[in-house]
């Protein structure tokens, strides 16, 4: 919760012109996520994400400037933000002693968390040289949203 | 397992379609940077999962314990594929309680066997059946979630704890069957009942010498006979009284079962009345496969809720023999129960009643008028009792203060000096 209200304050303090607007965008996130947490509300959190998603999507449209540096850092905080989440709302069961369960899992979310930090800024810097390369790489991340969709859509049915 | 989809992964799954859709509309890759995480996360979870299938055992110690025995139940789960986290959940039915070991319990199995040890003790007397087990596995993302349930029905009858029986109380009349009570009636056995002149075919050995010394002719002893008894131990279960674990049901199955026991244990035919919204009944037997059929029958007694009104009329008249001795378990609560009882004794039964006293069950109240309405109460029981004791009924009050010694003992005590006028 800290670190989503962390991020949406960074944005706003970053964001020029229309920052309130932004900020505002942000604390209703952090507001769902408090209830989300508060009432283990699962269902809330694609909402508390699309909205932290939505508050960087105003803040680049506000800011209309060179590409942002901080994107991978901040998507890779959203994800980690998510998995807290998730795992403070999910149905706890007491682990067997020596088992290691929570260490395990809290380490397997770090290392998720470096590694799309990584891969974020790896397809940043990608964006930065394939500037010119046009419509192949357009096609690409066309096929790529469709093929989310389509996973979407075959997990909905199943 | 049965492999069911998070919510996670959709939501993930979503949001990168929304990152990359808003990445190709709005031209910011920023956008797509913030979405990778998410696709990273679905797509490595969708990659590395695996359904696993573990293998179950469960295993009972023993089916049969008496109350407050504690058994062992030994889980044991094998798996080919490793699990990141397994959630077992073994569901222990009401009556029983989980002493060591814990449920639900997450565990990790990276392959091979792991063995569950789980103590469970018999809180109260009952038929139970074990065994209701639900597994819940995750993989490592936590974007599939895994169910299996296992219903391995093993059954376990919990006993009740039987009350201290010392003496037991002695029926009226005796029957035609050899057993350990000395009869009114004369024929063979050891206690001695009269002297009579000799007769031709008397036995030698019966002669008493003595007395045929002082009268000059022969004179024999005559002896009482020893013979059994029929019982009838009559189970009220209209209605009970309960306090969290306790009840008056309970504490009159407890007693059934030791009064069955020790009466059989000296070979007295005894048969079991259970009158209540279900009506059951055991025809009077000797024997341990009578005492097994009426502990078992014990355990399946049950309050049920009927609102028909009954009398001893419906029970089946072969249950009742004449001359038996009727031990009524009773909390005294339904009039149902306690006109039968009062039926019972008019038509020349040898009654006795243990009142399994539902008072301590009862909170008086703090209001004025509440502590008024028990009183109230109280006093009708009261005389309730006065009106069994004058149709020549024996009540004996038991409750947490008396243990049932002594209520039996209250019982013979006033059979000894108000003996009932016989049918």
């Amino acid at each position: 919760m800290l670190l989503l209200a962390l991020g949406a304050l960074t944005l706003m303090l970053r964001g020029d012109s229309l920052a309130p607007l932004v900020g505002a965008i942000g604390l209703v996130a952090v507001l769902l996520l408090v209830v989300a947490l508060a009432a283990r509300f699962e269902w809330l959190l694609p909402w508390v994400l699309a909205l932290a998603g939505a508050q960087y999507a105003a803040f680049l449209v506000i800011r209309e400037t060179a590409i942002d540096p901080y994107a991978p850092i901040y998507g890779a905080g959203l994800l980690l933000v998510s998995e807290l989440a998730y795992w403070a709302i999910e149905r706890r069961v007491p682990g067997m002693p020596g088992e290691g369960l929570s260490f395990r899992r809290g380490t397997l979310i770090v290392a998720a968390v470096i590694a799309s930090g990584g891969i974020g800024g790896l397809i940043l810097a990608m964006s930065e040289t394939s500037v010119r390369g046009g419509l192949w790489l357009e096609a690409l991340g066309v096929a790529a949203a469709v093929g989310a969709v389509a996973l979407l859509a075959r997990l909905a049915r199943s | 397992m049965r492999r069911v989809p998070t919510a996670k992964l959709g939501v993930y799954a979503g949001l990168s379609a929304l990152g990359l859709v808003a990445s190709l509309v709005l031209g910011y890759p920023e956008l797509v940077a913030l979405a990778a995480p998410f696709a990273l996360v679905a797509g490595a979870g969708l990659a590395l999962a695996e359904t696993p299938d573990p293998e179950v055992t469960v295993e009972l110690e023993r089916d049969r314990a008496i109350e407050g025995d504690e058994l062992t139940v030994v889980l044991r789960v094998a798996t080919n594929v490793p699990i990141e986290q397994l959630d077992l959940r073994l569901s222990v039915p009401e009556g029983l309680s989980l002493v060591d070991g814990k449920s639900p319990v997450a565990l990790r199995l990276p392959g091979g066997e792991r063995e569950l040890e789980y103590r469970i003790a018999g809180d109260r007397w009952g038929s139970y059946v074990l065994g209701d087990l639900r597994l819940v596995a995750h993989d490592r993302f936590r974007v599939f979630r895994y169910d299996q349930r296992h219903d391995f029905r093993l059954p376990l009858k919990v006993y009740p704890r039987p009350e201290l029986v010392k003496e037991l109380l002695k029926p009226l009349e005796t029957q035609v069957f050899t057993g350990n009570l000395v009869a009114r009636e004369k024929g063979e056995g050891i206690e001695f009942a009269d002297l009579r002149q000799f007769v031709a075919g008397d036995r030698v050995r019966r002669i008493n010498w003595r007395a045929s010394a002082r009268r000059g002719e022969l004179w024999v002893n005559e002896l009482h006979a020893e013979r059994n008894a029929d019982v009838i131990v009559f189970l009220d279960s209209f209605t009970e009284a309960r306090r969290e674990n306790e009840s008056t049901l309970d504490r009159a199955v407890r007693a059934t079962a030791a009064l069955v026991e020790h009466y059989l244990e000296h070979k007295d035919r005894v048969g079991l009345v259970s009158f209540g919204g279900v009506l059951n009944w055991l025809l009077p037997a000797t024997g341990m496969t009578q005492l097994y059929r009426i502990v078992d029958s014990l355990l399946d007694t049950e309050v049920v809720l009927n609102y028909a009104w009954k009398d001893i009329d419906v029970i089946p008249r072969r249950t009742l023999p004449p001359k038996a001795l009727v031990i009524a378990l009773t909390p005294l609560l339904d009039e149902r129960a306690a006109g039968a009882l009062l039926d019972l004794r008019a038509r020349g039964f040898d009654l006795a009643i243990v009142e399994i006293s539902p008072i301590p069950f009862v909170e008086p109240g703090k209001m004025e008028h509440e502590r008024l309405a028990f009183d109230i109460w109280k006093l009708r029981r009261d005389a309730l009792r006065g009106h069994y004791e004058r149709a020549g009924v024996p009540v004996a009050v038991w409750n947490d203060e008396v243990p049932l010694v002594a209520a039996l003992e209250e019982v013979r005590a006033f059979r000894r000096y108000a003996r009932p006028a016989h049918a």
